[in-house]
């Protein structure tokens, strides 16, 4: 495999639409690394998949992969990723043999092996039609086949979404198994949090079609702090440093960017540590505060 | 195996259905058809395609002939619903995201189109065989070229219908298409004007001259080049 740094590097992206922009889009997937990337409905991840994947043209900006632009180098860089979409895009009258086919002759490192392998990993029955597949057992088939043609990179749409604990469970022990040698990457955008916690090693956060963190997850999770204290307690912290706050009957539920300083300011208070859905949830709070969107 | 063999093998299993019903609805009109004309005006069809000394079902058989390679050449020409099947699937999206070039793409579409055509060239001349037997006449140059035109005039209309997408795509109005195309068949009128008033029996005619023969020759290849330029343009075009 060939040296780079980042497996993607986008700066300064921006595409617009009638309703919607993605705004000086900049964020660095390096090598090795799992990248979640995160944010509401409507947020812009699909939007900069696409973007990436050149399914769809930008209006600004560079987009690198493997250090290489991806539209004069499109077809060499095809070639070493793979994509996962959250529907399965293949026809029904088709089964999983008739795929094995299909890719040997689209992918040059096609893997016959690693795929019915992948297939009998998985428990997908090869010669009934995907039409008769679960949601979960077609989300299965087009991981088993994204990850058998020695792809360096995974790019990967909502891969879990709507599926149950245990197939999810699955297709994240599939990743796992897929990032072992250290020299592939992943990008994945989810809604599910909790998957991302096991599994990413850096987390992008978008909204609105602008990046608002892109950091390694557990720098990101030691950074942040939730602060429970009386209403007015937490006045004494810089505002910099808050991001967002909750009022309830009960007192206030603080997030803060930087707990050490946060605790030097209130050296009595208890700061909880947060997990990845906390810190979206609140810098989404704090965009709508700041859009006057929010219901007082 | 090459990506182009991959994409034909995708699309003969995706389409099979659908092109399997085709192939029965043909078979079923061409019954339909039959004993629909058996009861034609053997004079009324001798007048028309001047062929006077054909009569009873050798008219019969001449319609059929003339319709039979019509909408053989049309049928060999359309594509069917994958396309539509591959959009709502997601694969019209998926395939730009695997390493197969604009070029391949549209060579695998034309391949297809040219593999499927020959069903209907097989019913065709199968067909062409049966009925000399029954007429005095050599209907053979009449059926490649009346199959050439329909397979033509099918093509043509793909070809619109893929610009007018481009065009969209590319942000463009598709009105661009319509007057592009109004301003040719108004040409083609005015040509035809030049020439003269042509009745149908001489349009007819025509189609049984080894002229037009040479003419669709030339005219088949540059429709298929122009066909898979136009794929491949399709291709290279990106969501908005």
């Amino acid at each position: 495999m060939e040296t780079y740094e980042n497996a993607i590097e986008l700066n300064g992206v921006c595409k617009s639409y009638p309703n919607f922009r993605l705004e000086e889009v900049s964020f660095n997937v390096p090598k090795g690394c799992v990248m979640g990337f995160i944010g509401q409905n409507g947020a812009g991840k699909t939007t900069t998949l696409r973007s990436i994947l050149h399914t769809t043209n930008i209006d600004r900006g560079e987009i690198r992969i493997f250090g290489q632009d991806h539209i004069r180098n499109e077809l060499e860089i095809k070639k070493r990723i793979a994509v996962v979409f959250d529907e399965i895009p293949f026809h029904g009258n088709l089964t999983a043999q008739d795929m094995n086919i299909i890719f040997s002759g689209i992918y040059p490192e096609w893997n016959s092996v690693t795929y019915y392998e992948y297939v009998k990993f998985f428990e997908l029955p090869q010669k009934l039609k995907i039409s008769s597949y679960s949601k979960g057992m077609k989300m299965k088939l087009q991981i088993a086949c994204a990850l058998s043609h020695n792809a360096e990179l995974l790019i990967l749409d909502e891969p879990t979404a709507g599926l149950d604990p245990v197939v999810r469970d699955e297709v994240l022990q599939a990743f796992m198994r897929y990032m072992e040698d250290g020299e592939r990457s992943i990008l994945m955008s989810s809604h599910i949090t909790s998957d991302l916690d096991k599994i990413a090693d850096m987390v992008t956060f978008i909204d609105c079609g602008e990046i608002m963190l892109s950091e390694r997850v557990d720098t990101l999770l030691d950074r942040h702090g939730l602060i429970k204290c009386a209403p007015d307690e937490f006045r004494v912290l810089d505002p910099e440093d808050v991001v967002d706050v909750r009022l309830n009957r009960f007192g206030a539920e603080v997030l803060v960017q930087d707990r050490v300083k946060a605790a030097s300011a209130m050296p009595n208070a208890v700061i909880d540590r947060v997990n990845l859905e906390d810190i979206m949830v609140y810098y989404v709070d704090k965009r709508r505060k700041e859009r006057g969107l929010c219901i007082q | 195996m090459h990506p182009v063999s991959s994409l034909i093998y995708r699309e003969k299993l995706v389409g099979q259905a659908s092109r399997k019903k085709r192939y029965i609805e043909y078979l079923i009109f061409l019954l339909i058809y039959i004993m629909f004309t058996s009861g034609i005006n053997q004079s009324v069809g001798g007048e028309l395609l001047a062929y006077k000394h054909i009569d009873g079902w050798g008219t019969v058989m001449f319609f059929f002939v003339m319709l039979l390679p019509l909408f053989g050449g049309i049928m060999a020409a359309y594509p069917g619903p994958v396309e539509r099947t591959d959009r709502v699937s997601g694969w019209t999206r998926y395939a730009y995201t695997l390493p197969v070039s604009a070029k391949d793409h549209a060579m695998a579409k034309v391949w297809l189109t040219l593999v499927n055509s020959v069903f209907y060239i097989a019913c065709n001349l199968l067909y062409t065989v049966v009925a000399l037997r029954h007429l005095d006449v050599n209907i053979l140059i009449f059926v490649i070229n009346f199959f050439s035109f329909g397979f033509v005039i099918c093509i043509g209309a793909m070809i619109l219908a893929k610009w007018s997408n481009i065009m969209a795509r590319r942000g463009k109005h598709p009105k661009i298409v319509e007057v592009v195309t109004g301003i040719l068949a108004f040409v083609a009128f005015c040509l035809h004007m030049m020439v003269g008033p042509m009745p149908m029996d001489d349009f007819l005619w025509r189609f049984t001259t080894f002229q037009t023969l040479g003419l669709f020759a030339l005219i088949l290849p540059a429709v298929c080049v122009l066909y898979y330029w136009t794929l491949r343009e399709a291709y290279m075009v990106r969501e908005a």
